[in-house]
């Protein structure tokens, strides 16, 4: 089966295209791009690690390792495209527009958090497993009916791949021809559970057959392999021809959360060795070392840009106004109903 | 800077200091590791919330340590740092103190329910004002009803006294009671009773009456030989003031929706028997004499007493009067005989001091009298002109003769 | 002048009826909206060509279009999760779950998107879509067709539970559930389906959510029912008037949010109360309409309250089915009891 689905690569581990044919994909302005939005992701992941040891927002979920995969998948999107990630994309939404103040606001475990961007079309993460595919097939469906040619995007893991919202998805997207990118991270484990123990097929992107449609593998660690596969998969179902799935093959290098210790079910000390050799940064800064591309200072002023960006960010988000109880009652409905009035009024008269 | 050992791994309680990589005096930078520490679900490394220099560690390597203590300090050059001899765990007990103050001791009135009853029951008792631990229940299984309820408001008694103070009441409830059997006549009033007080929305009109006029008369009467009761006096005014304000003779029959205003005056005599409570009838009180009303009314009450009475002589009544005036009491609320509109019941009479139109003190027998009458049919202002002129008939004896046919 | 005035009168009396089963009312009402708004739209299976397996949608594909009427994959979660893409995306969806008891695949999608989805979003984002079910025993359906699971839903927060149990309610319920901004489960008693017809006017209206009905009155006992169970109440009513005991008979019609003024009103006067439901016991809607009874009129109850419920078991096969079902019989014992006690 990975004969059948060969791993799509356009920039190899040690920095060097694979192919002539995709000379016109390494411009210049776009390589660095990509760099910085890694870059930017890696920052903000290690400072998120550091943040929940240090007790200033709770459990966090680092997504290091698979950098490539959700910046090359939302690089691709349009503006007005639909994007449905999970609790370890947010690297994905970051890139995309999601704003960073919510995002570490939802670490810290408020409401404000979930509450979407203003400019791009990003559902909260899903936090049950693959709940979120028949959502982007819906949504998908949506913008057919109102005669857009916009698309879904929907993120999901290997684990996922075992739900029946998977299959569901996926089939209800293949029935009706929704524009949707299914898009994979296999990052090889499923918390505790290796991918072996999860599914008997060899790959991910064989499953596609089931549905008719076309499944492309791809290595998750190459951002311009990622970006490829998916602007590909989204223009064909911008043209009317249905859904995608594609498997980024990627690492997850840390714990699943940070509650979370690697260490009790994998030899982390082989992870670090695969990191060396894989990590989807260091590639891009072979490719830029081998195009010479790689500009210290404008390194150095890019990594003190993102920089105070967290930081600032970091600052609001220790600053941001108290939380309000009331919050919890007032969403439930457009109009609390009399048991929600009634129970928000306690609440609050008791608390003053 | 207080370093703090936090709940990193979702609801960790303590963890184990493994080693630190800094020592006091070291300088560190944001983010720069600390400590490692060692918690049931992994091992974690604690990095620095800011850049400074490492003023104190408070703990050594294989010391246990809970979450929120502080494990060692920083000096960021922002804030003093605060010297602490020793560690703080930052648990103290502004909580605690205040839960205490906010504790209030619950009074154990009345803790254990000694008396089933519903809900609605305890309404009627709790509107009422009545304790219905107080209430000796005779519906299912010992269950006070709405009715014992009722009845009880209708004893006379002053139902506020706690139930610590009566004894007797108390071992009522504890001893095997004194078993009355509740049938035949004493059942019967029970049922009139409570179906009037439910049917019917009861007011009562409370006033005073000077007897001593009418006290006088009668013992010239006497003096000449001829015997009237006060009370004959009392069913002569009253056919007056029947005459005079006919509502309070009238009937509401609900069912057609009117209300018959009857033309003759039937007073019943609520009469005390052993067997309990009898309501001979006195009728056409308005075409007879004072001497023929007494002879009557001495007649039907000794059948009362003597369990003679015919269903006839009960029968048809208009009005009721309840003479208890003899056993004593200063007001009650007597309980209509439906259908009829009003009931009165004449009090204990009591030498009372009074101060004259002319100023003057004197010592006069005065009678307190309680009207309760359907405040459905007739209204207040309606049983205040109703009472007023009984009693001006009854103050000044003389005018029964104007009134006389 | 005068004949013209009259005549006006006339015509604002002579509203258009027609003679519809709660079925037809339940399609009346799902036409009306396809009609009114074009961003509504009906998932389910076997709901286009053949127009439900109960018929409720007969007719409104050939009408409306594959693309409004949609026959959908045999996939609960699936087509209940897309639902909830598109009506995140501005459209109006109407799903239908065969049965009630089919719905359990699809009881994921509902916990954690369909009725949370405004609430982590701080109204940014809101579902505003109708899940229609089929549900109760009584017509000697399948194992498994017969669950009436309400319950599982009342007691989630954010969705409200609707059950109609006549024609003009199923319409005029039906067209305010797909008008209101939230999710809302619409539960369909089966064994009704096709039983009384009623004039049902043909033009628009609705019926706000969240208010009962008393669709008789009295003075000794108070009887809540919804669903198939309201004709069983009413006609143990009936009979009991000859024993001289008249109840107000409550068609809740809402099971979230509850009637709270209407149960407190009647308890407050009869001060008795029989609760029917064909649901289990344990932890049924009964309970929770005892526990506002106990809220607001606690002081006015003169008996304990009686539930006249299904029993604790999985609904039985279809041989025994009715021995599970309360009875008019069942409901005459408690209302007789209540007045007993």
């Amino acid at each position: 089966m990975k004969e059948k689905y060969p791993l799509m690569t356009v920039v190899d581990e040690k920095g060097t295209l694979v192919s002539e044919h995709y000379q016109s994909e390494v411009k210049e302005e776009q390589v660095k791009t990509f760099y910085y939005n890694m870059l930017r992701l890696r920052t903000y992941d290690k400072k998120g690690k550091a943040l929940q040891r240090q007790g200033r927002i709770g459990t966090y979920v680092p997504f290091e390792g698979q950098e490539a995969s959700q910046v090359g998948s939302a690089l691709a999107l349009n503006e007005e495209d639909w994007m449905f990630p999970t609790y370890r994309d947010h690297g994905a939404t970051l890139t995309f527009g999601a704003d960073l103040d919510r995002l570490l606001l939802h670490w810290n475990g408020r409401v404000e958090g979930c509450v979407p961007s203003l400019t791009k079309k990003i559902f909260p993460a899903a936090i049950p497993i693959a709940t979120q595919l028949p959502h982007a097939t819906g949504a998908a469906m949506a913008e057919v009916y109102k005669g857009t040619n916009n698309c879904s995007i929907v993120y999901f893991g290997d684990g996922a791949t075992s739900e029946g919202d998977f299959h569901e998805g996926m089939n209800i997207a293949s029935v009706f021809k929704a524009p949707v990118v299914f898009f994979n991270q296999n990052n090889g484990y499923a918390i505790s559970v290796p991918i072996e123990k999860q599914m008997n097929s060899e790959t991910i992107a064989q499953k596609a057959v089931s549905y008719g449609i076309p499944g492309i593998r791809v290595d998750g660690m190459d951002v311009f392999a990622v970006y490829l596969a998916v602007k590909e998969a989204l223009d064909r179902a911008r043209r009317g021809e249905g859904p995608t799935l594609i498997e980024a093959v990627t690492m997850r290098f840390g714990p699943h959360t940070t509650a979370d210790d690697p260490t009790k079910y994998r030899d982390q000390e082989k992870i670090d060795e695969k990191r060396e050799r894989l990590d989807p940064l260091s590639r891009v800064e072979r490719l830029m070392k081998n195009l010479n591309m790689w500009d210290k200072d404008w390194i150095k002023n890019m990594e003190d840009e993102i920089e105070t960006e967290l930081n600032n960010a970091i600052d609001r988000m220790e600053a941001f106004e108290k939380p309000n109880p009331a919050d919890m009652f007032d969403y439930v409905f457009e109009e609390p109903t009399w048991t929600i009035a009634e129970q928000k009024e306690a609440l609050l008269g008791r608390i003053g | 800077m207080d370093v703090k050992f936090h709940d990193i791994g979702e609801g960790m309680t303590e963890g184990e200091i493994l080693h630190y990589f800094v020592q006091v005096g070291d300088e560190v930078a944001v983010d720069q590791p600390l400590v490692e520490m060692q918690t049931d679900k992994m091992v974690a490394e604690i990095p620095s919330p800011v850049a400074g220099k490492v003023v104190a560690i408070h703990f050594k390597p294989g010391e246990t340590i809970t979450v929120g203590t502080t494990i060692l300090e920083i000096d960021d050059g922002k804030e003093k740092t605060k010297r602490q001899t020793s560690p703080v765990v930052e648990q103290q007990s502004k909580k605690t103190i205040q839960q205490e103050k906010d504790t209030k001791t619950f009074t154990p009135t009345n803790r254990i329910n000694h008396v089933k009853a519903a809900p609605y029951t305890r309404k009627i008792a709790r509107e009422y004002g009545v304790d219905i631990e107080q209430i000796i229940g005779t519906g299912k299984n010992g269950r006070v009803t709405e009715e014992d309820v009722y009845n009880f408001i209708n004893k006379d008694q002053p139902i506020e006294e706690p139930v610590v103070q009566k004894p007797v009441e108390n071992t009522q409830l504890e001893v095997v009671p004194d078993i009355i059997p509740f049938k035949g006549i004493r059942k019967q009033i029970a049922n009139n009773l409570s179906y009037s007080v439910q049917a019917i929305p009861h007011v009562t009109h409370f006033e005073e009456v000077d007897l001593t006029n009418l006290l006088e008369l009668s013992k010239e009467l006497k003096a000449s030989d001829k015997q009237i009761s006060v009370v004959a006096f009392f069913l002569k005014a009253l056919a007056i003031a029947l005459r005079d304000y006919p509502i309070f003779n009238a009937e509401l029959d609900e069912e057609k929706e009117v209300i018959r205003l009857h033309k003759g005056v039937n007073i019943g005599l609520a009469t005390d028997t052993e067997a309990g409570l009898l309501v001979p009838v006195l009728k056409n009180i308005s075409g007879k004499s004072l001497l023929q009303i007494q002879t009557e009314m001495k007649d039907l009450i000794k059948k009362a007493q003597q369990g003679k009475l015919s269903v006839d002589e009960m029968k048809n009544g208009t009005f009721t009067i309840s003479n208890v005036g003899p056993l004593g009491g200063i007001g009650a609320t007597p309980i209509i005989n439906h259908p009829q509109t009003g009931i009165m019941a004449f009090h204990k009479t009591k030498k009372t001091p009074v101060i004259m139109d002319n100023g003057d003190m004197e010592v006069r027998n005065i009678m307190n009298i309680s009207l309760s009458f359907d405040h459905r049919v007739a209204d207040g202002a309606d049983s205040v002109r109703f009472t007023n002129r009984f009693v001006e008939l009854i103050e000044q004896p003389n005018n029964l003769l104007i009134e006389l046919v | 002048m005068m004949i013209s005035t009259v005549k006006n009168q006339v015509d604002q009396i002579n509203i258009e009826h027609k003679s519809l089963t709660l079925i037809q009312g339940v399609n009346e009402g799902l036409k009306t909206m396809l009609q009114e708004d074009e961003n509504v739209l009906l998932l389910g299976e076997d709901i286009g060509v053949n127009g439900g397996v109960f018929r409720a949608t007969d007719g409104l594909q050939k009408e409306f279009g594959k693309r409004r009427v949609i026959d959908t994959p045999l996939s609960e979660a699936g087509f209940v999760g897309t639902a909830v893409g598109m009506a995140l995306n501005g459209l109006k969806p109407v799903v239908e779950i065969q049965f009630l008891g089919f719905i359990y695949p699809a009881y994921e999608q509902i916990a954690t998107h369909v009725t949370r989805t405004r609430s982590r979003t701080m109204g940014h984002y809101s579902l505003p879509m109708v899940i229609r079910a089929p549900y109760g025993a009584g017509v000697r359906s399948p194992e498994i067709h017969s669950d009436s699971v309400e319950a599982l839903f009342t007691h989630m927060p954010g969705i409200k539970v609707v059950c109609p149990s006549n024609a003009y309610d199923a319409k005029g319920l039906l067209i305010a559930a797909i008008e209101d901004p939230d999710p809302v489960l619409f539960l369909e008693p089966m064994r009704l389906y096709r039983g009384k017809r009623m004039d049902v006017p043909a033009e628009k209206y609705s019926i706000e959510l969240g208010k009962g009905t008393t669709i008789q009155t009295g003075e000794d006992v108070t009887v809540f029912a919804w669903g198939a169970m309201v004709p069983i109440a009413e006609q143990a009513a009936n009979e009991m008037k000859e024993q001289g005991i008249s109840c107000d008979v409550v068609d809740l019609r809402t099971l979230y949010p509850l009637d709270k003024d209407m149960i407190a009103e009647s308890v407050q006067k009869t001060g008795r109360v029989v609760i029917v439901h064909e649901a289990h016991a344990t932890g049924g809607v009964g309970s929770e309409i005892t526990s506002v009874i106990n809220d607001t009129s606690f002081l006015y109850l003169k008996a304990p309250i009686e539930r006249v419920t299904g029993f604790d078991v999985p609904v039985p096969l279809f041989a025994i089915e009715n021995d599970y079902l309360p009875t008019t019989e069942r409901v005459k014992e408690a209302i007789k009891k209540v007045v007993e006690f």
